[in-house]
């Protein structure tokens, strides 16, 4: 098989790991809003809604897990994790597809797998980073000089402003910027579930997903119930976008019940779930914004946006500086517009 | 038919240089991209670009280093180079700062964070 070729990995060290699970019954405040009015910046997140239960995951820097700890009321030894990303993707599932298989051959767990309009990352922990990094220059096609990069902000901050010294402004946006809010209408949303045994095969039927030239939009997986990973991806339309009105795209059931009917199908002791065919029609929304993966607010400014305006949120995936939302078939125009209440777009 | 001008995005953020690049797409431009200094002076020595659109802080080396390569080589002098100039603090608020890029050997600049559609005037500007 041929290479894959990227540009560069790129690592962030010192973070930690949050997952919520917010179940029917049980009320509870989410993960992101406690951060956001606490000011706690999120690295990356993801949010998958099943039914009427979420499940959520973030990493955050290292530095506030004594804060996270005491306001979000859990344990104080919450799991130190590291985030491999890797560069471009250009919309190929085959790099999600490859990399879940070099984590599930190795048998690495991991927390979070997410991308953004370029970027590809994984939250593992931070005792596995040296093997992934080989595990990705071992198959992945990278550019001779290429050097795994680790970005310590507030460090190339200080050495730069020592060379060059510059004159500094703080603003607070009345609303927060971004380059645009995009919407792409009528895509594929798939499912994978599988154990954690069944990753690398997750992995492989990714990859064959890539066959028909399709692109994947967006890649979310995260622990599911019961030790399995739930996987969502959002590609390409593999035919012609079914003919229903804008709204009722999962015809008389919900959207977000298709999906937990979908997890309550595949059984406990299968390893791997995943038919071939999309889960169902879907919009997807995604912006990027200047400074988005240095401040906190950005997910739970959307979601409010979203909530407000009755536009339900099936997968979010963020990392580096954008944010993707898949919402029904559909919904794409509705979502643009209730979020551009909470973004300023050009 | 005019042929189309090939300029270069570099920007050590891959998303944003997605942006820009459809951006720039949209307007008839061909596109190359690098994600650090060293990649972005190999891209263009490579590619020879019409406009080079470049970030300051990059890993490996930065900007000003890169525009200073490029003014400083007779066979590289006339691209055009126009700089993007941030700091991006990792605080509780957005905050960034921009050099005077007058000051510079660089042809323009513009402050981040970048309104795309005055990138886009400023890339005409130099590539008409």
């Amino acid at each position: 098989m041929k290479q894959i070729s990227i540009n560069g990995i790129r690592l962030g060290r010192k973070m930690l790991q949050l997952d919520q699970a917010m179940i029917p019954g049980q009320p509870s405040v989410p993960v992101y809003e406690t951060l956001s009015c606490h000011r706690i910046n999120m690295v990356c997140a993801g949010l998958h809604h099943c039914g009427t239960a979420f499940l959520f995951s973030c990493c955050l820097e290292a530095k506030h897990k004594d804060h996270a700890a005491q306001i979000l009321g859990c344990p104080a030894d919450l799991p130190d994790v590291c985030m491999v990303s890797i560069y471009p993707h250009h919309g190929n599932i085959q790099v999600p597809g490859v990399l879940m298989q070099l984590l599930g051959r190795a048998g690495i767990r991991f927390f979070h797998l997410v991308s953004s309009h370029a970027v590809v990352c994984v939250v593992i922990e931070t005792k596995d980073q040296d093997a992934v990094i080989s595990l990705v220059e071992s198959v992945f096609d990278l550019p001779p000089s290429h050097t795994p990069y680790c970005q310590e902000i507030e460090e190339d901050i200080t050495r730069f402003l020592q060379k060059y010294p510059e004159t500094r402004a703080f603003y607070v946006e009345e609303k927060i910027k971004t380059y645009g809010i995009q919407v792409r209408a009528g895509l594929d949303l798939h499912q994978v579930t599988c154990t954690r045994s069944a990753v690398a095969d997750a992995g492989e039927q990714m990859c064959r997903m890539g066959g028909s030239d399709k692109k994947f939009h967006l890649v979310s997986a995260m622990p599911g119930p019961e030790q399995g990973y739930e996987l969502f991806v959002v590609t390409d339309p593999g035919a012609a976008i079914p003919d229903m009105d804008p709204g009722s795209a999962a015809g008389e059931t919900g959207p977000t019940q298709i999906i937990s009917d979908r997890m309550e199908m595949a059984p406990g002791n299968q390893d791997l779930f995943f038919d071939g065919t999309p889960l169902m029609t879907v919009d997807l929304i995604s912006f990027h914004g200047p400074h988005f993966g240095d401040r906190y607010k950005i997910l739970g400014t959307a979601m409010d946006c979203l909530k407000q305006d009755h536009v339900p949120v099936l997968v979010a995936g963020c990392t580096g500086a954008s944010i993707s939302l898949a919402v029904p078939y559909g919904q794409g125009k509705a979502a643009q517009n209730a979020l551009a209440k909470g973004f300023e777009a050009p | 038919m005019s042929e189309q001008k090939l300029i270069l995005v570099v920007d050590d953020d891959p998303d944003l240089v997605e942006a820009v690049s459809m951006k720039l797409e949209t307007k008839n431009f061909r596109v190359a991209k690098a994600y650090d200094g060293v990649e972005a002076m190999d891209r263009i020595k490579e590619e020879k670009p019409a406009l080079v659109i470049l970030d300051v802080m990059m890993p490996r080396k930065n900007g000003w280093d890169v525009c200073e390569e490029i003014k400083n080589d007779p066979n590289l002098k006339d691209i055009a180079v126009v700089l993007l100039t941030a700091v991006a603090d990792s605080v509780k608020t957005t905050s960034y700062t921009h050099h005077d890029g007058k000051t510079t050997l660089a042809d323009d600049y513009i402050p981040k964070p970048i309104d795309l559609d005055e990138l886009m005037e400023i890339v005409n500007d130099h590539c008409s």
